[in-house]
């Protein structure tokens, strides 16, 4: 039996919900294969979404009106905004999610969206129209489903073992199976394959922790939430929670060295590379013997479970080193464990392999997200699940592609970063990745991203009337800050500038910090700016504040943009530019950059190399 | 199909001889037409060859040939050269010859030395020092250039540009982890505005060293003083030739004549002013004046022929000019006693010059630095002195960006097309 579909995606984890989402959304007749349909929208490891760099980009994948902002919002028991002494630009907003009623805010979006068909099936091998055009998946029940474009979002499911102590398991998730049959078929396909890990702590009993020996963190009060608005419902709707921090100290860590031989970290069971971000205890331990202590969060998994995340001791230890580590640190003497923690060892596609937007350069119609990528966390699946599904239905349905570039968005960044540098560990977000990070704040998506999303049919009614609406509050808001103002108009109002005699925009003077410490005369001055919402306002008062930086990034990204006017043909052979080396060679043969300018980012290559390949073009042109 | 190309290589005519350079797939098909040569010679062996216009059937010169196989050349490409007789009517008529003859065209500015770089045959630092080189005429300017194409300022680049790292590192693990706990958040700030201000001090240092162009356009001396003090007689005797008028008349120079003069291995560019007076009616003359006063403002060294109670700059050179006429009353009022006449003091006046040219161009400074790399270390200071003004993390790490990208603008990671165009475009053609 055989059914039609514009794009299949395969897996329902963050990134396969939100690529089958978004394809919908433009348009495409689009199915969505999971192994168990029940399991859609689980969050593997930490019950939380967001972070720093991460929160950015769940911000971004909401401007584009993904799912996972909105769906974090209706199940967020606890919110921090991370960072929030500092500039917002590297401030992450984080939440932690009830599991459940994130699954089922996840599985409730899917199922409201028009076009989507969530079918329950192993995928175990690609359809192929010849060598290097893809035409659907085939499930292990025989079924095929046909598609012009199919997106691969197995997660840690793709060639998944799982590691603890001595013990191995097949698999992708404790308690499910793997993706074995589809690995085997990808490794045929001559892509290149290599392995990583990742690894996931011991879930204990909060009924047996003793809260009352343990520092408390309360819910930021404030009323932020994941989602910019014009999504779900508004505003934070469930109740809040605490969580615990407690402290690992030099008897937690006699313990993890006396069962490091039996760790198959240490012992060469696990090949794959784990993340240098979010390492394993053991691994903190083994490389920063000299620390003292590390502070674990006890973090609720839920409203209506008992079950706690001790986020910083994710372990592949043997069951009974990980009780005895646990039972070392206060408030945990009694602790029960309900799963031990393990580590997973999954097959990622180089992402070398991909162009811009996720599609595996020598397939067509295959596109990746996710682990599958080499990345880890919810947060960077989501937004390349967004990207891939978005090109998937550009392919099928031929549209306009979703291109974002390092300018634009963390979402460009780390596509820009995957597709040229590859990965050697897990690739997580960092607002250090971004070089325009003061342009790239996580309150700004929405003015960012929103606009591109409406013009490529990505952004539904709802949100686009809110955007709307918005843009005609910020104008509004605009004509004010654009009045003039003068030092000693000022200084009548009693704001302590300095009496340079200078006239200024009311905008301009909002960097001066004696106007900023005087909220009620800027609202005087500009009272549109106290009607609107908090979140439009902060935006405006940043954009003010950091105003002579940003102009300066503007005038650098407008020239960015005119030197990826150089462009590399995908015939281009680097073995013929004469004084690069093999490393260079190889590197750029693998990342194959289009412009000029992303050759310059791939690491590694010098100046003269660059020159070289300049010349090169030039001469090849000439000729 | 690549050009094959063709160009004057040594210098302009007339000279001894005249070396012209044919580079290309074409070069030993042009070689054998021009020579009448049955067979390639051998290769890397001078021989003398007839070379003959194809088209006429005329002999152009007899000259001696080398020839290069690709990919050892200079070029990395098959090379011919012709070692011509130097007259501007050989030169000529050899390169007419050989644009007529259609196969080769003329060579673009820097063409050659582009070749032998796209071929992999230099690299660009190579490349960025030769041109200096090749424009070099003094010793000053050899040494910088030469220390400039050995790497030494790439050197110190490269050791800021891992400083700036290292202190961006820094500052994004206050900025990205600081809520994480395994990083240290207190006493970083102080930690990170020390290596600031080291930096920023020797960025400052560089600001300070002489400019390429400094070295290249020659020290400024401005020759200044009254009228009828002998100022043209000076720079006439300084200059070797009669690059101004002299007369009695007070007021006949009335605009700055310019002369560039190498002594002791330094350029200098002497300018000779007009004479200041107070009483001048002639609005020609006064304008004049006028810019003889911005030359003495601007001069890097100022020699004043008048009363030493008027003289305009307290480092000037203090010059009792015309001692054959009339010794001053107080001697020791003056730096020097000067004839250009009979050339008393003329010896003394041109030590005393190299002396202070040398520590305007600093010999113990290894190189010097061009506009690019001024602007470049320019934006270093001020992207530095703004991150130590700040206690905004987020403008620290910002400003280590901005410094970066200067950095990077420097060795060419960035900017590489308009940095490729600017440094070829300074060669000659046929270099």
């Amino acid at each position: 039996m055989r059914t039609g579909y514009d794009v299949i995606v395969v897996g329902g984890g963050h990134a396969g919900c939100e690529a089958a989402a978004a394809a919908a959304r433009r348009g495409a007749r689009t199915a969505l294969v999971s192994f168990d349909p029940t399991t859609i929208g689980a969050m593997s490891c930490n019950p939380a979404i967001g972070g720093l760099g991460k929160g950015h980009l769940v911000r971004e994948v909401d401007a584009l009106d993904g799912i996972i902002a909105r769906a974090a919002d209706a199940a967020a028991i606890h919110h921090r905004m991370l960072n929030a002494s500092k500039g917002a630009a590297v401030q992450g907003p984080r939440v932690q999610a009830d599991r459940k009623l994130f699954a089922a805010a996840v599985q409730r979006i899917l199922a409201d969206q028009p076009g989507l068909e969530i079918i329950a099936g192993e995928v175990s091998d690609l359809l192929m129209m010849d060598e290097a055009n893809v035409a659907g998946v085939r499930l292990s029940d025989g079924r095929e489903l046909c598609a012009s474009a199919v997106v691969l979002a197995t997660g840690t499911f793709l060639g998944g073992r799982m590691f603890r102590g001595e013990e191995i398991f097949e698999g992708g998730r404790i308690g499910e199976q793997g993706a074995h049959a589809l690995a085997g078929r990808l490794r045929r396909l001559d892509l290149p394959i290599a392995r990583l890990k990742t690894g996931t702590p011991p879930r204990l009993d909060g009924r047996s922790i003793d809260w009352s020996a343990l520092e408390l963190q309360p819910s930021d009060a404030g009323r932020w939430t994941m989602s910019a608005g014009g999504g779900a419902g508004a505003g934070r709707s469930v109740p809040q929670v605490f969580c615990g921090i407690t402290r690992t100290h030099q008897g937690t860590h006699d313990i993890i060295r006396s069962g490091l031989d039996r760790s198959p970290l240490f012992s060469g069971a696990i090949e794959g590379r784990g993340p240098r971000y979010c390492p394993s205890i053991e691994d903190k331990i083994f490389r920063f013997g000299d620390r003292d202590g590390h502070q674990i969060f006890l973090e609720p998994e839920g409203l209506s479970t008992h079950l706690v995340y001790p986020n910083g001791i994710s372990t592949s230890l043997p069951v009974d080193v990980q009780l005895a580590m646990v039972r070392s640190m206060a408030g945990l003497e009694r602790a029960e464990m309900v799963v031990p923690g393990y580590a997973v060892e999954y097959d990622y596609i180089d992402p070398r392999a991909l162009d811009a937007r996720l599609s595996v350069r020598a397939v067509s119609g295959l596109y990746c997200a996710g682990q599958i990528n080499g990345t880890t966390g919810y947060e960077e699946a989501a937004a390349q699940g967004l990207v891939a599904g978005a090109n998937a239905a550009a392919q099928a349905l031929d549209l306009a592609p979703l291109l974002l570039d390092r300018a634009s968005s963390y979402i460009g960044v780390m596509i820009d970063d995957l597709t040229l540098q590859g990965v050697t560990e897990p690739y997580r977000m960092l607002t250090a990745r971004a070089e325009y990070r003061l342009h790239l704040r996580a309150d700004n998506a929405s003015t960012r991203l929103t606009p591109l999303g409406i013009e490529l049919g990505l952004v539904g009614a709802p949100r686009r009337s809110w955007f709307e609406a918005r843009q005609g509050a910020r104008a509004q808001v605009r004509q004010e800050l654009d009045r003039d103002y003068s030092a000693s108009s000022l200084a009548q109002r009693e704001v302590a500038v300095r009496q340079d005699g200078a006239r200024r925009k009311l905008f301009d003077w909002l960097r001066f910090p004696e106007l900023v410490a005087r909220p009620d005369i800027i609202d005087e001055l500009a009272p549109s700016l106290a009607a609107i919402d908090d979140d439009l306002r902060a935006e405006i008062l940043e954009d003010a504040h950091y105003a002579p930086y940003l102009e300066r990034q503007a005038t650098e990204i407008a020239e960015v943009r005119r030197n990826e006017a150089v462009r590399i043909p995908p015939t281009f052979d680097y073995a013929r530019v004469g004084g690069l080396s093999n490393e260079m060679h190889e590197k750029l043969s693998a990342a194959q950059p289009e412009t000029l300018a992303a050759a310059g980012r791939v690491r590694g290559v010098t100046p003269a190399a660059l020159a070289a390949i300049l010349v090169a073009l030039r001469a090849r042109k000439a000729a | 199909m690549i050009d094959t190309i063709f160009a004057l290589s040594s210098g302009r005519p007339p000279a001894g001889i005249a070396i012209i350079r044919i580079s290309g797939p074409q070069a030993f098909d042009i070689h054998t037409r021009f020579c009448r040569l049955n067979a390639l010679p051998e290769v890397r062996r001078a021989t003398l060859v007839s070379v003959v216009d194809p088209v006429s059937g005329h002999l152009l010169d007899r000259a001696l040939a080398l020839i290069f196989a690709g990919p050892h050349s200079v070029t990395g490409e098959d090379m011919v050269e012709w070692h011509c007789h130097g007259g501007h009517a050989v030169v000529q008529a050899v390169l007419h010859a050989l644009r007529n003859d259609s196969v080769a065209r003329d060579a673009d500015a820097g063409e050659f030395t582009r070749r032998a770089f796209e071929n992999g045959r230099i690299d660009l630092n190579e490349a960025e020092g030769l041109a200096d080189l090749l424009a070099a005429e003094t010793e000053t300017q050899r040494r910088a250039a030469l220390a400039m194409a050995d790497g030494h300022f790439s050197r110190r680049v490269e050791g800021w540009r891992s400083a700036l790292l290292e202190l961006s590192a820094q500052v994004e693990a206050v900025l990205d982890f600081s809520d994480e706990d395994d990083v240290a958040g207190e006493g970083m700030q102080d930690v990170i505005a020390s290596g600031l201000a080291v930096l920023a001090q020797e960025a400052r240092a560089h600001l300070a060293l002489p400019s390429a162009e400094r070295l290249r356009d020659g020290i400024r001396t401005v020759i200044a003083g009254p009228p009828n003090a002998g100022k043209s007689t000076l720079l006439n005797a300084l200059a070797g030739r009669e690059a101004a008028i002299v007369s009695d008349i007070a007021g006949t120079t009335r605009d700055r004549i310019e002369v560039p003069v190498s002594m002791g291995g330094i350029s200098f560019l002497l300018t000779d002013t007009a004479g200041l007076r107070d009483d001048s009616t002639d609005s020609i003359e006064a304008i004049g004046m006028d810019r003889a006063r911005s030359a003495v403002e601007q001069a890097d060294i100022v020699l004043w022929l008048g009363p030493s109670q008027k003289c305009p700059r307290i480092d000037a050179v203090r010059i009792a000019a015309q001692c054959d006429r009339q010794r001053p009353e107080r001697e020791e009022d003056y730096d020097l006693l000067l004839s250009a006449v009979t050339g008393e003091g003329m010896a003394g006046l041109v030590d005393r010059l190299v002396v202070m040219a040398q520590d305007i161009v600093q010999p113990e400074a290894e190189y010097a630095l061009h506009q690019r790399q001024r602007d470049a270390v320019r934006v270093l200071r001020e992207a530095l002195d703004a991150a130590l003004a700040t206690a905004d993390a987020l403008l620290i790490a910002e400003n280590l960006r901005i410094a970066r990208g200067a950095m990077d603008r420097l060795t060419g990671r960035a900017g590489v097309e308009d940095m490729l165009d600017s440094l070829f475009g300074r060669f000659c053609i046929g270099k």
